[in-house]
């Protein structure tokens, strides 16, 4: 694409000296979800973000900086939105920062919406509304390389005229076009302000003028008064940015009552316009070469989104991804065991016998060293994700989920949510502000810890490689991915039952459509997979390095402390039994067993337990620890795995079998064993003591159901004989 | 009391007032946020 030719830039003026000092120039980016608006918010900043492949990635407040040759700019990334109707909270965010109605943001001096070039009809219903707010606009046509392929060719200079505010095409995922963008972005403020660019019925105008004047009373200028009045006609509360207008929602009735007076349809006055004023742009700015032409990603989706073959194509996927996870990184966890190994014979043999090297090799490199082996199901879990997402196939899967979504009554937006929460429960729940209806919000937050995390990965993947069998099922899958697979589709089913309980009980609703665009089919992108595996990598790393060390240093001195004294005449491993079950975390381990004790768990699992709450993880470094400590001196090379195999009641029976494994799993599949995510529900479920009740309930109920259902996979698998 | 129950002793201290930190930091998160727009209250409730 030839950047500079037909582009109604002018030359860049003189630095625009901020109100607020500096020279600061301060650009908000907006556009529709799924339109490369993160995508082009890094390449304007070079700032590193999640660039996902399905619609709403983006949530939280995202800002970057850049410099041009006038000053510095900097770049907030405004959450991915179909229009400024402020329906949802991300929607409602957005409006209140372009108005500058946000805490601690300054009105923007641009705008940049982002629109995809082969979209445009839709995508122009929100540049239509932010050109009326009369900020300096430009728009970045985005994505044109894929439009052209499809054989879309949309006209920039005729869209400028159209529009009355610059447009630059831009690919940003290869930077065409930014450069250009930012002289736009710079060149801004200096050319008249947009506005309406379709007249409204006179009956209309006449319904829509008290509201637009009581408006520009509380300050709104005069063009965002009229998109606001428009706005309003359309929806039933005014939302909070405009909560200092006195009067409001009486006279946005009234203005309702007079469009209806005049014949006129309040709810479908906005769209009903602009989209007659859209479909004339579109007419006169884009033109279409091979319409109807049949493209690869037609003929692919024709299989993977079939009724009957969609879910076998996507069960499939996933059970050959969870396979590989197993087959793939048993060599590499090997090493890792191997390397955790020789560091814990090397400390041993630097520092004396004493406190310091029992903490250093039975709390330390057990305890951290034992969840570290994970590493290499977790990076090839986020790596087949990104590949998934990247490729466009997560954005099909998400399609296939929401039939079954909205057969259980929860809205289609729920899925990304609930697909973050695969990652980690806290960021998907923070996504849920996508979601409109409180009601439906709440259900999705409700069941969202139920999609198994990666925190669960090294519990199930302990148990698993240690207790099920690698054998050959059906001539191609393995038991162990297929496990696997089952703990994951028992968590998203289970999300889906208590959905639809709730939706038809405690938050009744009916559910709503979603609008959903499926991108092309293309190749992964190598850079962007490595920065997000390396950034879920790093995570897990930090979180191994603070909180789980940290934890095991404690756990060891409760497991070693009070030292007590051995029995006559006991073996070494006997004394070092007796230690811990005389420790404080014996003693407490002694408490809880009774609870646990249905379940067919030791006291030992019941600590494991409890400890994990402050991440699910440190289950795995608990059993490293306690068994570091309890481990006698000929058990100071094996592995974890290896110990738990080997672990034996006073009666000799073993303590974990395949049924105590599937038990185990099944209660963290179930159990909401992690404080970060208590605390985010507590906030999101409205903080103070409702958010406290809200994520009491929730705590509550999941673990009496990890509860009795791990009772009842025991009792039944006992009663059958798989004891 | 021996160098090593020391470090010990000082290494425990320091694990426990870092996750007692780390509590309060989460529990500080649990307060609706001011987010731009929110004003800390345009989060469900």
């Amino acid at each position: 694409m030839d950047d500079t030719a037909a582009l109604p830039v002018a030359p860049a003026p003189p630095p625009v000296e901020d109100a607020r000092g500096g020279g600061v120039l301060h650009v908000a980016l907006i556009g529709n979800p799924n339109t490369g608006k993160s995508t082009l918010f890094n390449a304007l900043t070079g700032l590193r973000q999640r660039v996902g492949n399905y619609a709403g990635v983006t949530v939280e407040r995202v800002e970057g900086r850049y410099r041009d040759a006038s000053g510095a700019v900097t770049v907030i990334d405004l959450p991915g939105t179909y229009s400024l109707s402020a329906a949802s909270p991300d929607e409602e965010i957005a409006l209140a920062v372009l108005l500058g109605r946000a805490d601690g943001l300054p009105a923007p001096d641009v705008v940049v919406v982002v629109a995809d070039a082969a979209n445009l009809e839709r995508n122009l219903f929100l540049a239509s509304q932010v050109l009326e707010l009369g900020l300096p606009t430009v728009v970045a046509l985005n994505q044109v390389d894929a439009a052209e392929a499809a054989g879309v060719h949309a006209d920039p200079v005729e869209l400028t005229l159209e529009l009355g505010a610059p447009v630059v095409p831009v690919v940003a995922t290869r930077g065409e076009g930014v450069e250009v963008l930012k002289r736009a972005v710079r060149s801004a403020p200096g050319l008249p302000r947009p506005g309406r660019r379709f007249d409204l019925p006179a009956e209309a105008s006449e319904a829509l003028r008290p509201l637009e004047a009581r408006l520009e009373a509380a300050g709104l200028a005069p063009s965002a008064a009229a998109m606001e009045a428009l706005r309003l006609a359309t929806v039933p509360a005014p939302g909070r940015h405009l909560a200092h207008v006195p009067g409001l929602t009486d006279a946005a009735a009234e203005a309702r009552t007079r469009l209806e007076a005049a014949g006129l349809h309040p709810a479908s006055l906005e769209a009903e316009h602009r989209y007659g004023w859209i479909a004339g742009v579109v007419e006169r700015a884009v033109s279409r070469t091979g319409e109807g032409r049949r493209t690869l990603t037609d003929r692919v989706d024709a299989v993977l989104l079939h009724r009957v073959g969609g879910p076998l194509v996507f069960l499939a996927v996933m059970a050959i991804v969870f396979q590989s996870i197993f087959a793939w990184a048993e060599p590499m966890m090997g090493g890792v065991e191997a390397l955790f190994g020789a560091l814990g014979a090397a400390a041993a043999a630097l520092i004396p016998e004493g406190a310091l090297q029992g903490l250093v090799v039975d709390g330390i490199i057990a305890g951290v060293g034992s969840v570290l082996v994970f590493l290499p199901q977790i990076t090839l879990l986020f790596l087949f994700i990104g590949i998934l997402e990247d490729t466009g196939y997560m954005a099909r899967a998400a399609f296939i989920m929401d039939r079954f979504m909205r057969s259980v009554g929860l809205h289609g937006r729920s899925f990304i949510p609930l697909l973050s929460g695969y990652a980690c429960a806290v960021p998907g729940i923070m996504a849920t502000r996508t979601i409109e209806s409180p009601k439906d919000r709440l259900a999705t937050v409700m069941v969202l810890p139920l999609m198994s995390c990666s925190a669960r990965i090294p519990i199930y993947t302990l148990l698993i490689g240690t207790f099920i069998p690698p054998v050959v099922v059906g001539g191609v899958f393995q038991l162990q991915g297929l496990t696997l697979l089952a703990m994951y589709l028992l968590g998203t089913l289970t999300a889906l039952a208590v959905a639809a309980l709730f939706k038809s009980t405690l938050l009744r609703g009916r559910a709503r459509p979603m609008i959903m665009e499926l991108p092309p089919y293309r190749l992964p992108r190598l850079r962007g997979l490595a920065t997000s595996v390396g950034h879920r990598a790093s995570l897990f790393l930090k979180k191994a390095g603070t909180v789980i060390l940290a934890l095991s240093i404690v756990l060891w001195a409760l497991a070693s402390y009070p030292a007590s004294e051995p029995p006559a005449g006991a073996s070494d491993e006997q004394a070092q039994e007796a230690q811990l079950a005389g420790s404080a975390l014996g003693r407490l381990g002694a408490g809880v067993e009774p609870l646990v004790e249905p379940l067919g768990y030791d006291w030992k699992i019941g600590v494991g337990i409890l400890s994990s709450f402050a991440a699910r993880e440190v289950f795995v470094s608990t059993m490293g620890t306690i068994y570091g400590v309890g481990g006698g001196e000929d058990e100071g090379s094996a592995t974890l795995r290896e110990r738990l195999r080997a672990e034996r009641r006073a009666d000799g029976s073993p303590v974990y079998t395949p049924l105590v494994a599937v038990g185990l799993m099944v209660f963290y599949v179930y159990a909401l064993m992690c404080m970060s995510t208590v605390a985010v529900v507590v906030r999101e479920t409205g903080g103070g003591w409702t958010g406290v009740r809200w994520a009491a309930f929730q705590f509550g109920w999941m673990l009496a159901l990890a509860w009795v259902s791990a009772f009842a996979v025991y009792r039944v698998g006992l009663l059958l004989g798989f004891g | 009391m021996d160098t090593q129950t020391l470090v010990v002793a000082a290494l425990v201290a320091g694990a426990a007032l870092y996750l007692l930190a780390k509590w309060r930091r989460v529990w500080a998160a649990s307060r609706p946020s001011k987010g731009p727009g929110c004003g800390g209250d345009c989060c469900g409730r």
